[in-house]
């Protein structure tokens, strides 16, 4: 392998993990590891609200 | 009101997203704004689901294919293109980067635009990479059938293909990367963390193993721990995570309840990652290469029932009290059939990376039969829960017919379970046999007393130095070879109700669906199951 | 949170070390692998394909024949590899030097086949490949084999019959693929190279202690 390819491939691993790091430092700074309620149930809302299942066999409704 | 009230989706046409740009009239709006993201996902990720369908189609033939040529060698057996070394391959590429790729991709689309709470902007760019998949698989394949597989397994297309499905998957990832700096202010769902690690590492791992094995090889047996590295990622990096971004997401919100333990979920995200890339070598355990890689690779595999049983925990606990809805839900019958296979296989796939179990299984059946219980029990029963939650709410339209989405249900549930039990017998019979050279297998299941043992389903015959003889273990493993094409045959028929079903609703036949949430309460099954509340949808 | 630093550190370790672990450690202990010398002699082991051999390869690849047939022999004693007569020892890094790809294989459908070079030797060993590529069912009954049939050409005989025509034994039939009279089978090239591939799997030299 030439030294172009270990430049190359460190050099995309390091930009890589520097973003795996900026990730978890900004949902860090952002509270997502402080409030899981809010987590779980950010996918509900008043249309879809928690309780309301959403899909059924399509002959269950008229 | 004065928000606007869609009675079809197809209406929202020319919505603007920029009039859900005012955060507060967004939360009056949640019902026409998830309609309008639904609407503005059909183009691209229709592209992506019909695809898929199709290479579903093509892959189930050629495995059909591959599967009688190994117990009926003569069975078409003198086309060239079709011989059992280029159609197993051809096989396993149009499920792996057809179906599997273009399923978890439309996926991926659809739900970091609902988690995203936008609707999705330039479908064009998310169009040109599905147009350039299907061109590189399609040549890939070709390529294949033609003589000119590159010879590693799942990374058989030759490279220039490889680099088309590359651009493709970039255009995915800076799409999603787009989208995601473009997103309505809120939570950042668990979902999202499985997605970018996709959008971020399947990239890099891709890259590598097209360099460092096929472009600039590096010497040797490295070859094969770079290559092994990449082909359990395929399944670390690409497939589970977006099956399980999916299982996160659909449970929750079909059920209608949220996740048990939100913690547990990035707890489990995290463990994946760290060990799931490490497991590669197992699939070299035994071979030339240094003993320390193997040995790390196991005990990574074995750590990997942290994640997994972490995983299983959290569906467990968020779907107990409701597995009554499994009655009344098509999708989560194939979701959660999903997520309890992810569980087992994943249990299987850890044991089987200690040497002392993998002994007996390793170039075995066993093992072609573990990765189906992957790849498809998984993986592809949660696809086909997806797109039975995602396509009519994309179409407008409900599904046609009932009877199908219960044949598809229960022939491929069947199939799978039929096949991975019935196979990995097979295997176990090859194994057992081809690594007890001293005795032939029916003295040893006398002697260990393993059955009631009268040895006769096991007839061998003895060598001269006493070993069962290759040719006893290939006539010993052909029954259950016959029993797997049979299978088959019937997780095709399931196949094919799913086409027509995803046909008769692109093509526009099937009851419109009822505003931009689902519901009529008609039935009593229907109103026991889902409760006697007032439905959301008619306050509008 | 005081813990930052730390979990900055685990976070980028967690993806950056698999590849370090599998991919970048392993190259740097074995990337400079070189054949080992015989004493007294310009030659090594393994020694380095010739070009027919290496055009065999490459239809060893086309073919898919690593989808039934490994090329790694295990040793140790869960296992009966050696007892098959698969090799003399286990499969050593040193082996694979000169392959690329690297075909080790994950499917024992057929017999290993690292050693194969060493099980059919010569002039006999050709002509058996030949037999068993045109119709393995015949040569080895109740082998799944794919038959390799289009390796091969059936074309009538002009003047002497071609040196490496199959020599078929006298009980096989049209059925079988016996040519008629004035017939002969030749292999192409693509066949003949594909045996001489075969023929220089061996790997049965001993490895020198180091």
């Amino acid at each position: 392998m030439s030294w172009l390819s270990y430049i190359l491939i460190f050099g995309v691993l390091a930009a890589f993990g520097a973003s795996v790091v900026w990730a978890l430092w900004w949902a860090m700074k952002g509270g997502q590891f402080s409030n899981f309620q809010r987590g779980a149930k950010s996918i509900f809302d008043d249309d879809e609200p928690v309780g309301a299942r959403t899909d059924a066999f399509p002959d269950t409704r008229h | 009101m004065s928000t606007p009230v869609l009675e079809h989706p197809r209406e929202s046409d020319r919505l603007d997203p920029a009039a859900f740009a005012d955060a507060a009239a967004s939360e009056r709006d949640v019902a026409p704004l998830r309609a309008a993201i639904d609407r503005s996902c059909r183009g691209p990720v229709l592209w992506f689901f019909g695809s898929a369908v199709t290479w579903l189609i093509i892959g189930t033939v050629f495995a059909l294919l591959a599967s009688i040529k190994l117990h009926t060698p003569t069975f078409l057996g003198s086309a060239a293109w079709l011989t059992f070394g280029r159609v197993r391959p051809a096989h396993l590429d149009v499920v792996a980067f057809g179906w599997s790729a273009m399923a978890g991709l439309g996926c991926l689309i659809w739900l970091m635009c609902r988690l995203c709470r936008v609707p999705l902007r330039y479908p064009g760019v998310l169009v040109a990479a599905a147009v350039l998949w299907n061109v590189g698989v399609a040549s890939g394949v070709t390529a294949v059938l033609a003589g000119y597989s590159t010879g590693v397994e799942w990374v058989e297309f030759p490279t220039w293909c490889a680099f088309i499905l590359f651009i493709g998957f970039a255009l995915v990832g800076l799409w999603g990367m787009m989208t995601f700096a473009g997103r309505r202010a809120g939570h950042v769902y668990v979902s999202q963390w499985y997605l970018f690690a996709v959008i971020f590492w399947f990239p890099w791992v891709y890259a590598s193993v097209q360099i460092l094995v096929l472009v600039s090889p590096v010497k040797g047996v490295t070859q094969e721990s770079i290559h092994w590295w990449f082909g359990h990622n395929v399944l670390g990096v690409f497939f589970t995570p977006i099956g399980l971004a999916t299982i996160y997401y659909l449970i929750p919100k079909v059920i209608g309840r949220p996740i048990h333990s939100y913690y547990l979920s990035i707890l489990g995200f995290w463990s994946l990652a760290l060990f799931y890339n490490w497991a590669g070598a197992h699939h070299l355990v035994s071979g030339p290469i240094p003993a320390w890689l193997v040995t790390v690779s196991a005990v990574c595999s074995m750590m990997m029932f942290i994640p997994v049983t972490t995983t299983a925990i959290n569906h467990h606990m968020t779907m107990r009290g409701h597995f009554g809805v499994l009655r009344y839900s098509p999708t989560l019958r194939f979701v959660v059939f999903g997520a309890m296979t992810y569980t087992v296989v994943s249990f299987q796939g850890s044991l089987m990376s200690i040497r002392i179990l993998n002994e007996p299984f390793h170039f075995t059946h066993h093992t072609i039969a573990h990765a189906h219980l992957g790849l498809y029990g998984f993986y592809t029963m949660v696809m086909f829960g997806a797109m039975y939650y995602i396509v009519p709410r994309l179409t407008g339209r409900e599904w046609a017919s009932s009877k199908l989405i219960r044949t598809h249900f229960w022939a491929t549930a069947i199939g799978i379970t039929a096949m991975f039990l019935l196979l990995s017998v097979g295997g176990m019979i090859q194994g057992f046999e081809m690594n007890h050279a001293a005795r032939p297998l029916g003295e040893l299941v006398k002697e260990k007393g393993l059955l009631d043992g009268t040895g006769e389903f096991f007839k061998g015959f003895k060598m001269k130095n006493g070993a069962v003889p290759f040719l006893a273990i290939v006539r010993d493993t052909i029954p259950w070879l016959w029993i797997r094409s049979g299978t088959g045959v019937l997780m095709f028929v399931g196949h094919v109700a799913f086409a027509v079903l995803m046909l008769l609703n692109l093509t526009g036949r099937g009851p419109k669906r009822q505003g931009p949430t689902l519901f009529s309460k008609d039935t009593d099954g229907y109103q026991r199951a889902f409760g006697s509340e007032e439905s959301p949808a008619h306050t509008h | 949170m005081n813990h930052g630093p730390l979990i900055f550190l685990g976070a980028f370790l967690t993806f950056a070390s698999a590849w370090l672990g599998l991919v970048f450690f392993p190259n740097q202990q074995l990337k400079d692998l070189q054949p080992q010398a015989v004493e007294g002699s310009a030659m090594v082991n393994p020694r380095p394909y010739t070009a027919r051999e290496l055009a065999g390869r490459d239809v060893y690849v086309a073919e898919g024949c690593s989808y039934c047939h490994t090329q790694q022999v295990r040793g140790g004693e869960y296992n009966a590899d050696l007892q098959r007569g698969w090799g003399p020892r286990r499969s050593d890094p040193q082996d694979y030097v000169h392959d690329n790809p690297v075909l080790l294989g994950t499917m024992r459908t057929g017999p290993d086949l690292v050693n194969v070079g060493a099980r059919f030797t010569g002039e006999a060993g050709t002509r058996w490949h030949y037999l068993h590529l045109f119709n393995p069912q015949r040569v080895s009954p109740g082998s799944t084999m794919a038959p390799f049939r289009f390796l091969f050409e059936t074309r009538k005989v002009v003047g002497e019959p071609a040196a490496d025509a199959l020599r078929f034994p006298a009980d096989w039939t049209a059925a079988d693929g016996a040519p008629e009279a004035g017939h002969e089978v030749v292999p192409t090239d693509r066949a003949r190279a594909l045996v001489a591939y075969l023929a220089a799997l061996d790997r049965t030299y001993e490895i020198a202690k180091k």
